[in-house]
């Protein structure tokens, strides 16, 4: 049986990869869908509204997010770590919308504010303060080189283990170790003074 | 307090609080309606995944092609301007025309019988011979192995592991092996277009030796290697497509090539050995 052919002799792929990619590949859109985005919608949403924490922007957010797995559907399906390319591709999308939002606030007229009404409630100092300490936290991250930025985010939000980063990074374990040592230092560096803050809020209490 | 004294698990700790997992039930509701939204157009007809491709496939690569026309122009304005000579201009218009042409007598073609010949180490060649008609049928078959496929409608097909039946997949799932990537890059008179005019680089034209009567030559790159392409004057149909070791032969040395392709253009080819099966395979 296994004589000279294109597909069996090492000359074309081997059998056996035939044999998987045609059970992996050979499926249509729906089975696609349920088998790699449906399982990760949840995880999916969650990660996007951690970064941006803004419901315009989550929504368009993972809307650019999905065009971008589903034009990358079938790489997906064969990569090693689907969950966490997919997990890096959304954080991806909160960077770049993070950007767009910086712009958008740059030319945005501030004044405006100005006429707007003072929220009611009566903890609007500290839902004030928690909104300033997000932004900043949004705003170092936005600053932060982007391989830096996901491999923070990846680790330390979503505890992802170094392997799988450096699998939705396309890059070695050590790479990813460096892009997150450095990329967390660059974050106590600029964030110092929340650090600070929230310390004496902990004694305070 | 100094920079350094704030610990890292402080920081880790304030990244968690500011980000934290508190996604409210309306900004969901909307989120979920974009996953609902793609899952609607999957269940239409014409689905993401047509439509996705075509944007790629179709729309960009014309988009790249004007973006490095209007690229050409400006400079070759620019040029001109400084220059004060407008013959510079007339020679770069008149290397874009041949390339036009020789792109759209490609894509006329009605049939194609072209031998990619690749040498290997130790003197051998390895031979392909690929056969190409206008409905969009090819078979590559490997000279000298008694191997072929036949690709059609996006469907490839080979032999068996038992020589006797034939096997048919869709191509966007299966890739023919890397032993089948010189003949796979001219299974198309149409790919082949699309190699000169993306993967060559603008080309020039030239008078070179290896040129014959009635053929001119253009000239390209592609990474370290050297394109050269004889082209009939008359039909402005490619004839030999030649690739050389880029720096090889400039010390009056022999040129070392690294691939040959001979074309031979709208010669009727018999429809029965476009038909997938184990008596095509005997020419």
């Amino acid at each position: 049986m296994e004589s000279a052919t294109p597909l069996n002799t090492g000359l074309m792929e081997s059998e056996e990869t035939l044999k998987s990619r045609r059970g992996g590949l050979v499926t249509d859109d729906r089975t696609i869908y349920d088998e790699l985005i449906a399982p990760l919608e949840a995880a999916m949403m969650r990660s996007i509204w951690q970064i941006l924490r803004n419901a315009d922007l989550a929504e368009d957010c993972l809307q650019d997010a999905l065009a971008v797995v589903w034009k990358k559907r079938f790489q997906i399906r064969l990569h090693p770590n689907p969950q966490a390319l997919i997990l890096k591709i959304c954080l991806n999308a909160a960077c770049d919308s993070l950007r767009r939002l910086e712009r958008m606030r740059r030319q945005t007229d501030l004044s405006q504010l100005d006429n707007a009404p003072a929220p009611p409630d009566h903890d609007a100092d500290r839902d004030l303060e928690e909104r300033e300490i997000e932004e900043q936290v949004q705003q170092a991250i936005r600053r932060l080189p982007r391989k830096r930025a996901l491999a923070v985010m990846m680790r330390l939000i979503h505890e992802e283990s170094f392997e799988a980063i450096a699998h939705a990074l396309d890059c070695s374990e050590i790479t990813v170790r460096i892009h997150f040592s450095r990329g967390r230092a660059q974050l106590r560096r600029w964030l110092s003074h929340l650090c600070r803050t929230s310390r004496q809020e902990v004694s305070n209490e | 307090m100094n920079r350094s004294s704030i610990s890292e698990p402080d920081l880790d700790k304030l990244l968690k609080q500011a980000l934290k997992d508190d996604l409210p039930p309306e900004a969901e509701a909307r989120m979920n309606r974009q996953f609902l939204n793609l899952k609607r157009t999957l269940g239409k007809p014409e689905s993401l995944a047509q439509a996705d491709e075509w944007p790629w496939m179709h729309g960009l690569f014309r988009k790249d092609i004007l973006a490095v026309a209007s690229a050409v122009v400006l400079i070759l304005g620019l040029v001109m301007q400084l220059s004060g000579s407008q013959t510079a201009l007339a020679h770069s218009i008149e290397k874009l025309k041949v390339i036009v042409t020789v792109s759209m007598s490609l894509n006329r073609a009605v049939f194609m019988d072209c031998t990619v010949m690749k040498p290997e180490t130790g003197g051998e060649n390895t031979s392909y011979h690929v056969l190409w008609r206008a409905n969009g049928d090819a078979r590559v078959d490997m000279v000298g192995r008694a191997q072929t496929i036949w690709i059609s409608d996006e469907t490839i097909s080979f032999a068996d592991s038992d020589g006797a039946s034939i096997r048919s997949m869709p191509l966007k799932t299966i890739a023919p092996g890397p032993v089948w990537q010189p003949a796979m890059e001219f299974r198309t008179p149409a790919l082949l277009a699309e190699h000169m005019e993306e993967r060559y680089g603008l080309m020039q034209t030239g008078e070179r030796s290896g040129a014959g009567p009635g053929e001119f030559l253009i000239v390209g790159r592609e990474g370290r290697q050297a394109v050269e392409i004889s082209i009939d004057a008359r039909t402005y149909l490619p004839k030999v497509l030649k690739k050389y070791e880029l720096d090889s032969g400039r010390t009056n040395g022999d040129r070392i090539c690294l691939m040959e392709v001979r074309f031979r253009w709208n010669q009727p080819i018999s429809g029965e050995l476009f038909v997938p099966g184990p008596l095509a395979g005997k020419r």
